[in-house]
């Protein structure tokens, strides 16, 4: 297997790792979803770096274990945990129409991309529509999820999109840029979670749904 | 010495900002932090008093470029005759009220935040003095807004009252309403000048197309009088001035206001070089309207403050009228006359800077000793407050134009001017359009003597009408030298004008050609060149000498034809009861002639309700309630704001509340873009 057929699969199955996601019923199983995407994303990253030569990849494929299977999903565990308000999923829309509103999703995705890809790397060609079609999963999450920590899982998944299209399309974005991103992750989480307790403490719920209450 | 003007220019302005921010960082030694706000305002004033009046006298221009750039446009100041005359008249005041606020302020202290007082107070004049001196448009429009932001903070300074707030808001609608049409004419001159700087205005300024040049005209004409509050534009005013702390009333109402007429004469003279007669005709009119509802409005006003404020649109007029017939006079070709103009609307600039302050110190002072602002409450302060008394007549009589104060001689010369329109034509409309002018002119003083006739006499003669105006004492010194300062002024213009006249020569030098000195005599005599090869000449010292003539001749009359007269001291006859103070005259009733005559522009209501024990003699109870309707609320800025009110709420069902729903929002227009737009 080559490392470009090797990064095709390790793309499909990321975009697949999204779809985990969506048909997760509990709490505890999106968060296991996730995981795996972020271990799938490493792997993903590293034979980037194995293939590109570029050896700070590495370093990437490590701080990608380390904060998106590992950090974030154990805050995110806390948090449930802590506010303790039952594991289940709340959404506007049942699995099966999510399902089927994220393949369309991911067909608008791979026809828009489209004419974007005449140029370019072939592992370029397959991140970009993903990465894209992950972006807008994940914003579909946050759209319909009612709870505040699945939501903040819709945000990793966009970010896990971004990611991907900068590792697939570039041979390795500068430092600072990969840190900007895992810390804008990162500090997105903290803010939910101390949001969260907050917003427990004032309705009882982490139900975003009752934040409507504060218009004025 | 340019490097002296330099020198000025940094300290008066690196003063204001370092008093304000000491003044807010030591807010909680409230008293130290109020003596290093005012007086650090009081020095800064002092140097720009000395800036601007070392511009005028020697006649070296200020121009410095700061190494640092506001949105790409270099930070630049030129401060020329015009600016320099602005400076003077804005320092000058400030410098009275900031030794005023002094004392002002001490009752403050304990009940509100004085450190914010004292940094919002030094921005202020930081940015009016700093926009006067701008010389990029870009930072004028900063400072602007400064200005606007940081008034607009002083004037919700009582915040808790909902009153207040509610006329700040009114403030700060009205006030970016106007700077939205002032950044609009900057943008068209832009367009055609290539830069922001107002050097690079002025050169294309007279060269541009007559349409773009009148839209321009229309556009700073409404954005800047929005800001000097002319009549329909107004409504903010009798609101704003009354909410805010009377030390900033005064600023407001004797400086604040008198940028937008800095700004419209440096567009209209400076930058467009003047227009088709049409402009100076609409401002006249304009300034005709203002004066006359202007006075008529502050007759009807029991709140002292409220009364000013009215008042305040009525001298805006006045000195739009002197700017119109400049307009005209100079378009035809009667540079000189236009320059006589023009002297008088910026004599009545500086006239009205003064005793408009004094009058909003001397409310202050009144309100500080009696704790009212309502006139109808007051009554016999000129026993219990003679110093605030006296300072108050004289800016009494001196806005209400009668010789020997400086209120006079302006209003004179813009009298002068208007005749002078109307007989320069050869055009019936001007011929007609001048002594109209003047007769509305002629009215709008009378009525203005009137309403402070009013004002000083229900105020401080006969028998106080409430325990506050009782117990009044006089104020604290440091607010009797504030006001004297400026009280000494009215008199001292009135006799010896020229000394103004002589500083007002390179400003209009600068704008018209004209150097007025030589055209307007000397110390003993103004003369006025009349169309027709005449002159009209007044001689300011001869009116007091004059006067204290027929004074002394009236005194010995009575005291050696009438034999002395005898003094007998008796009760006031009053029918066999006891004297009270509500047996007096009051505000009301004292307007009420005036109300009757002018009831078609007032459309007054009232309401007597009378309740009786044994009718119909014997009344348990009578309560009397008059309003006039506010016409211009009612008709011009009711509909409006209905209408924004409407299409708000039709727009609000977009802001439910949920986030889902904006994240929908977002997600939806993503989707949409990428598939029809990419």
């Amino acid at each position: 297997m080559s490392s470009s057929e090797l990064s095709n699969l390790l793309i499909t199955l990321t975009l697949a790792s999204s779809f985990l996601i969506i048909i997760g019923r509990r709490l505890d199983s999106v968060i296991k979803a996730a995981v795996v995407q972020g271990i799938v994303l490493a792997i993903f990253t590293a034979v980037r770096g194995w293939s590109t030569g570029m050896h700070e990849m590495y370093v990437a494929a490590v701080l990608t274990l380390l904060v998106k299977a590992g950090l974030i999903p154990y805050i995110l565990n806390r948090v449930a945990r802590l506010v303790d308000t039952g594991w289940g999923i709340k959404s506007y829309v049942n699995t099966k129409m999510s399902l089927v509103i994220c393949v369309a999703l991911v067909i608008v995705a791979y026809s828009v991309t489209g004419d974007m890809l005449a140029s370019g790397s072939a592992v370029f060609a397959r991140a970009l529509p993903a990465a894209l079609a992950m972006m807008l999963i994940g914003l579909f999450i946050m759209t319909t999820r009612k709870r505040a920590i699945t939501q903040v899982v819709g945000l990793l998944v966009i970010e896990n999109g971004v990611f991907m299209a900068g590792v697939g399309a570039t041979n390795g974005m500068p430092a600072v840029i990969e840190l900007g991103v895992f810390l804008d992750a990162l500090a997105g989480v903290f803010i939910m979670a101390i949001l969260a307790f907050r917003i427990k403490r004032a309705f009882a719920t982490i139900n975003t749904e009752n934040l409507r209450s504060l218009r004025g | 010495m340019v490097a002296l003007n330099e020198y000025l220019f940094f300290g008066c302005e690196g003063l204001l900002l370092l008093g304000g921010l000491l003044s807010f960082v030591l807010q909680t030694k409230a008293k130290l932090s109020m003596v290093i706000a005012f007086a650090a305002a009081s020095i800064a004033c002092l140097g720009g008093l000395g800036l601007g009046l070392n511009v005028l006298l020697a006649g070296n221009n200020l121009n410095l470029t700061l190494p640092w750039s506001l949105a790409s446009s270099a930070i630049t100041f030129t401060v020329g005759p015009l600016e320099a005359f602005f400076i003077t008249v804005s320092a000058l005041v400030c410098f009275a009220v900031s030794i005023y606020s002094v004392g002002y302020v001490q009752s403050y202290i304990g009940k509100h935040n004085v450190g914010v007082l004292g940094l919002l107070y030094c921005l202020f004049i930081f940015a009016i003095i700093g926009l006067i001196a701008s010389g990029s448009a870009v930072l004028f429009l900063f400072l602007w807004e400064l200005m606007s932001i940081v008034s607009y903070l002083l004037v919700v300074y009582h915040h808790r009252d909902s009153q207040v707030r509610q006329a700040g808001f009114t403030y700060v609608v009205m006030t970016h309403i106007g700077t939205m049409f002032i950044v609009l004419a900057f943008l068209l001159m832009y367009v055609y000048a290539g830069s922001f700087s107002f050097a690079g205005y002025i050169l294309v300024g007279r060269s541009m197309p007559a349409a773009v040049k009148n839209i321009i005209f229309l556009l700073v004409a409404i954005g800047f009088g929005t800001k000097a509050g002319i009549i329909p534009l107004h409504v903010w005013l009798p609101k704003a001035h009354p909410a805010a702390p009377s030390n900033v009333s005064a600023i407001m109402s004797g400086v604040m206001i008198k940028t937008a007429i800095f700004g419209l004469i440096k567009f209209i003279f400076v930058i467009l070089g003047n227009g088709p007669a049409w402009w100076g005709i609409l401002l006249l009119v304009i300034g005709s309207a203002s004066a006359l509802l202007g006075v008529l409005y502050s007759l009807m006003e029991t709140d002292i403050k409220r009364f000013l404020a009215y008042c305040s649109v009525e001298n805006m007029g006045v000195i739009l009228l002197g700017m119109g017939a400049a307009m005209v006079l100079a378009r035809n070709g009667f540079v000189a006359l236009a320059a006589v103009a023009l002297m008088a609307s910026m004599f009545h600039v500086l006239n009205h800077a003064i005793f408009k302050g004094l009058l909003f110190l001397g409310a202050g002072s009144v309100n500080f000793a009696t704790g009212t602002r309502n006139i109808e409450k007051m009554g016999g302060l000129l026993r219990r407050m003679p110093w605030t008394g006296l300072f108050f007549l004289v800016a009494s009589v001196s806005i209400a134009a009668l010789p020997p104060f400086n209120g006079f001689i302006s209003e004179w010369l813009t009298f002068q001017s208007l005749l002078a329109l109307g007989a320069s034509g050869g055009n019936l409309f001007l011929e007609v359009l001048g002594p109209l002018a003047g007769a509305g002119l002629a009215l709008t003083s009378a009525l203005s003597a009137a309403g402070f006739v009013r004002a000083f006499g229900i105020q401080f003669l006969a028998l106080p009408r409430s325990s506050g105006a009782k117990n009044a004492k006089e104020v604290p010194i440091s607010m009797r030298i504030g006001m004297g300062i400026l009280a000494a002024l009215c008199p001292l213009l009135g006799v010896v004008p020229f000394i103004i006249i002589k500083l007002l020569a390179p400003v209009t030098a600068v704008l018209l050609g004209v150097h007025t000195a030589p055209v307007l005599g000397n110390y003993f005599r103004l003369s006025i060149p009349s169309g027709v090869g005449q002159h009209t000449a007044l001689s300011a010292l001869l009116v007091p000498s004059l006067l204290g003539m027929a004074g002394l001749v009236a005194y010995l009359v009575v005291k050696y034809i009438g034999k002395g007269g005898s003094v007998r001291y008796a009760e006031t006859w009053n029918c066999g009861t006891t004297l009270t103070p509500r047996m007096e005259y009051t505000g009301t009733a004292f307007a009420k002639p005036l109300r009757m005559i002018f009831r078609q522009i007032f459309l007054p209501e009232r309401e007597v309700k009378t309740e009786y024990t044994v009718e119909p003699y014997f009344k348990a109870e009578m309560s009397y309630e008059g309003k006039i309707k506010p016409v211009f609320e009612d008709v011009l800025y009711r509909p409006v704001t209905r209408l924004f009110v409407v299409v708000a709420n039709k727009i609000r069902v977009l802001q439910s509340g949920s986030i889902h729903l904006y994240l929908l929002y977002m997600f939806a227009t993503l989707v949409l873009l990428l598939i029809f737009a990419r």
